[in-house]
């Protein structure tokens, strides 16, 4: 018979399991004992830059028709992070059910994105799952209900990248903001924040060097208002007091982070 | 985030929300579009305008896709032929259907449409044509029903095609224009316009089994520089966010006059002529 048939019905599992091993982590170590490279405090989110509106429809000099442009788009910085994300929708949906509308989001690194190295053009495996899990964290958001057979597509280009987990976090901000842009329905808009733990401390919105060198990462996508949360995911190894502690921390900063947000859509439509 | 308290609540209007943004926890009040109530607070979901009318408080917000009313005219584009039906984008949520029982046949002959219509729908309507159509109802899931069944309806030729936001046109008596520069115009309620050379009603109804036909007529020159000059006037009041309207787009187009038409939507341009068209506007109203 050949090897590569799977029987389905049986765990295909590996025979043995073992514990995964954690890179030792001297919790004595503070490399912030002197404070951040940057001179931000330990739970201070970088600086925040929001624009919403450079793809959609009035501003596209070159767009004919409103119908070729976006129906909102924004542009979200924090500090050397920069990603662009346009919405298309609600418009009819390929293969969409007739109570509920769908979301989807199509998430791209753009080739010069990360510093270190060139990304292909072609999709990637980790492209896919963080379009996924930008899913996740918008989609209960979203009143679905509101357009039935309808789909509402976001579509996120990461212009420059600095920590994996911080540069999700800008993409889901900026997300909500296009969504706002665009008009659509929600039950409240997401915010999300990182945080990375470093010895014993948990530091928010790490930058590169700082992921590198952090032994867990965690992120937080949140309403506030609702007060839910929409998307939780962590990396590394941690202690249940940390999590409780770094889920506490990381809610307050999605407060902020959200709280700037919502100014400035409210300035932008003054 | 923050609740009003009971004296505040009849500040509700002019004020700018964010979705998730408590509105008002009076029971008293009714939610109307752009909100969500859970328990007794109203809560908006949409980024945009607090907006009262006696009980009812809605949000709007500053772009909206165009949400359909029956005896709306609209202008859509065929997407597809299916069953017995064509399928419009309206610049809806969905897009809506048009029947093949909601059409009218060619010479305007009165019968029930057979099979042998139904196998010849693409001579009537294929993918890519634009109707200009009136809505007759909904579907249980809220796409829209059109019917063309008159003679003014039906497919568009002749000219050239605009997309604005839909907000920008009114709903009014009448969406069928002739403009006095000899160009007539259709403003869709879901923000499409057609633009098109003028053709006298008599005529239209002289070549009732024409009314299919894929074939432009012969446009002259002026004819085709006059559908331009309004096309990118139109283009010119949708960057304005002004309403659309037979008055507005006149008043664009005579202050145009002195440019050419491919000029219009250059930034010096477009910025003088801004000025004076909402100088005129505001000075009529």
């Amino acid at each position: 018979m050949a090897a590569n048939i799977i029987d389905r019905r049986r765990i295909n599992g590996p025979q043995r399991s073992v514990e995964p091993l954690y890179t030792h982590v001297d919790a004595a170590a503070d490399p912030f004992a002197s404070g951040r490279g940057d001179g931000r405090a330990l739970d201070q989110v970088r600086p925040i830059f929001v624009k919403t509106g450079p793809l959609s429809a009035h501003r596209s000099e070159s767009a004919l028709s409103s119908a070729a442009a976006a129906s909102g788009a924004a542009f979200y910085e924090q500090g050397k992070i920069r990603v662009s994300c346009a919405v298309y929708g609600p418009r009819q949906g390929r293969r969409s059910s007739a109570r509920m509308g769908s979301f989807d989001c199509d998430f791209r690194y753009a080739p010069f994105a990360c510093s270190w190295k060139r990304r292909s053009h072609v999709k990637g495996a980790d492209e896919r799952e963080i379009s996924l899990m930008l899913e996740h964290a918008i989609a209960p958001a979203i009143r679905l209900e509101a357009y039935p057979k309808a789909c509402i597509d976001a579509y996120v280009t990461v212009i420059e990248s600095d920590g994996k987990a911080a540069t999700i976090a800008a993409a889901i901000n900026c997300i909500s903001a296009a969504l706002a842009d665009a008009g659509i329905e929600m039950y409240d808009s997401v915010a999300a924040c990182s945080m990375g733990l470093t010895g014993a401390r948990w530091v928010a919105d790490c930058a590169q060097p700082e992921e590198d060198a952090a032994s867990c990462s965690m992120l937080i996508a949140y309403m506030p208002s609702a007060d839910e949360v929409t998307y939780i995911l962590q990396h590394g190894k941690t202690t249940p007091e940390q999590t409780d502690q770094a889920v506490q921390t990381c809610t307050n900063m999605c407060a902020r982070v959200y709280a700037v947000i919502c100014r400035y859509l409210q300035d932008s439509l003054e | 985030m923050e609740v009003d308290t009971e004296t505040q609540v009849m500040d509700v209007t002019a004020r700018i929300v964010t979705p998730g943004s408590a509105i008002t926890s009076d029971p008293g009040f009714i939610r109307g579009h752009g909100t969500f109530g859970e328990g007794p607070t109203i809560y908006s979901s949409v980024a945009g305008v607090i907006e009262r009318i006696n009980k009812l408080v809605s949000v709007r917000s500053l772009k909206q896709r165009y949400g359909g009313e029956i005896g709306d005219i609209v202008v859509g584009r065929i997407t597809e032929v299916a069953a017995k039906r064509w399928r419009v984008d309206v610049n809806s949520r969905q897009d809506g259907v048009l029947l093949l029982s909601s059409i009218n046949l060619p010479g305007g002959i009165q019968r029930r449409k057979s099979e042998s219509d139904e196998l010849q729908m693409r001579t009537f309507f294929s993918e890519g044509d634009l109707v200009f159509a009136e809505v007759q109802s909904y579907f249980a899931d809220g796409a829209l029903s059109l019917h063309t069944r008159s003679i003014q309806y039906g497919k568009l030729r002749n000219g050239t095609f605009v997309a604005v936001f839909p907000q920008l046109v009114p709903r009014s008596r009448t969406h069928f224009h002739t403009l006095p520069c000899g160009v007539d115009v259709v403003l869709g309620v879901n923000g499409y316009i057609w633009i098109s050379k003028h053709v006298s009603a008599a005529k239209v109804e002289a070549n009732a089994e024409h009314i299919y036909s894929d074939k432009n007529e012969p446009i002259s020159d002026e004819e085709r520089e006059s559908i331009a000059r309004v096309a990118n006037c139109v283009q010119l009041l949708n960057r304005l966010y002004v309403k659309i309207t037979e008055t507005s787009i006149i008043f664009a187009y005579e202050e145009s006059l002195g440019h050419a038409p491919k000029d219009l939507l250059a930034l010096d341009v477009a910025a003088e002529l801004a000025h004076s068209v909402t100088g005129r506007l505001r000075q009529q109203s």
